[in-house]
């Protein structure tokens, strides 16, 4: 890692669009363990995570031309391509649980469940900046951020109105970022 | 609209979680190009989110980065390469190693090249001293077959002259199995000797002719060859009762020892 350049995100992205392997060894190099962590952080402990960042590499190869360096950093646009591929993929399994036990279990409190997989999972120094949020503030993050659930989703499930959704999200945010400088 | 109120609303942290409606994406990508506060907002909120993910890295299984390339490759979404890092130095080293190898190569050649011209050039040697060792002994037995021939030539001519008498030397007491033959031509004269069967000479010796005139022995000539098969020209002897040889000190003597006679005859 020492050896490599550091690279702008616009030079990164010509590597990226020009099928450069430099690209690939400077991505992996410095963000896989960020995307392996978010990914395994949404799925929980599963060997199929692997699985998931080598699609995640492949989505940031075909998507490039949809990055918009106006709109952001490289590795926000990275990290949400392994965060959404995660939660698809959780998604998708879930779904196929729930078709097997909603014929018994007509209401399914999907929130309780949600969270007992990934507390487990929780690698420590997230855990414990989760832990020092307010319970409020977690909640959102947790939802929104880790399972993808839609502002619509998060006020019917914690039964709070749209806009609280936003105000929680803003604070969580801010104490958020207070906690990890 | 009221961008301070705008950026407290928690719309930039929805979409920074990933829970804002689309046309609350639309809004504010707008509003980001137009207001230089809402960009700096939300690139803050990106960046606690980034921050969020650095802290909650996690080590990837090693063998993964070069499984991950190759299905990169195989979509043909990076293009492989050689080395990982250094990479303008690939093709120079290449083409240093592409000399090197020719160079090499020529190397090789010349000492392969080398070596086989060594052994050819021994190997024709020995032949040409093969050969002209066989040229000399074939020139020598060549010269050896034409005085033979002329040897020949010679004691056919002599022995077929009409003029010529033959008289064989028997061996005398002590040698009885020698012999010698004489060739004396009336005509002229002269006497020819053929020491067929005499015995072999201790060195130092020779066989000497002598002719009995009168009861006296007189010197007919020294035998001066080697070959005892070679007729010899000896001195001209007018008239003889006898001739007789002797085994005398080389160059001849001028009495014969008369106990180291061999063969005899009488004409």
């Amino acid at each position: 890692m020492l050896t490599q350049p550091n690279y702008t995100d616009e030079e990164l992205v010509d590597l990226l669009k020009s099928k450069d392997q430099r690209a690939y060894n400077y991505l992996y190099d410095h963000y896989a363990d960020a995307l392996f962590g978010m990914i395994s952080r949404v799925i929980g402990e599963n060997e199929t995570a692997t699985d998931i960042l080598q699609e995640s590499f492949v989505k940031i190869w075909r998507n490039i031309s949809l990055y918009d360096a106006n709109k952001g950093r490289l590795f926000t646009w990275m990290i949400n391509i392994a965060r959404n591929t995660a939660i698809d993929f959780k998604r998708s399994g879930q779904s196929k649980r729930d078709k097997q036990t909603n014929s018994l279990d007509t209401e399914v409190n999907i929130i309780p469940e949600s969270f007992t997989t990934y507390t487990k999972t929780d690698h420590l120094g997230l855990q414990k900046v989760m832990e020092e949020l307010k319970e409020d503030h977690r909640i959102i993050i947790e939802m929104a951020y880790f399972q993808g659930y839609t502002q619509d989703e998060i006020s019917k499930e914690l039964n709070i109105p749209l806009g609280t959704v936003k105000t929680r999200a803003r604070a969580a945010l801010i104490q958020l970022r207070q906690i990890l400088n | 609209m009221d961008i301070k109120e705008y950026i407290s609303s928690g719309v930039i942290e929805a979409y920074v979680l990933g829970m804002a409606t689309d046309e609350e994406i639309r809004e504010l990508e707008l509003l980001c190009s137009q207001h230089p506060e809402v960009q700096q907002a939300l690139e803050e909120a990106e960046q606690t989110l980034g921050n969020l993910a650095m802290e909650n890295r996690k080590q990837v299984p090693a063998e993964l980065k070069s499984t991950i390339l190759q299905s990169l490759v195989s979509e043909g979404l990076v293009e492989e390469e050689k080395e990982i890092t250094m990479d303008t130095d690939v093709p120079r080293r290449q083409s240093i190693n592409w000399y090197a190898l020719v160079a090499a190569a020529c190397v090789l050649l010349l000492v392969i090249g080398a070596i086989y011209h060594m052994n050819t050039v021994n190997r024709l040697k020995t032949e040409l001293s093969i050969l002209s060792a066989q040229q000399k002994s074939l020139l020598v037995e060549n010269t050896n077959f034409r005085e033979d021939l002329e040897n020949r030539k010679q004691e056919l001519t002599v022995a077929t002259k009409a003029s010529v008498a033959k008289y064989s030397l028997a061996g005398v007491a002590g040698h009885e199995g020698s012999s010698a033959t004489l060739y004396w031509d009336q005509d002229t004269k002269e006497v020819y000797l053929l020491p067929l069967n005499l015995p072999a000479l201790p060195s130092g010796k020779q066989y000497q002719l002598w002719a009995i005139v009168d009861g006296k022995p007189v010197n007919a000539g020294v035998y001066g060859k080697n070959d005892f098969s070679v007729l010899q020209k000896m001195l001209s002897t007018d008239r003889a009762e006898m001739f007789a040889i002797t085994m005398e000190n080389e160059g001849g003597v001028e009495e014969p020892t008369l106990d180291q006679m061999v063969v005899a005859a009488k004409i």
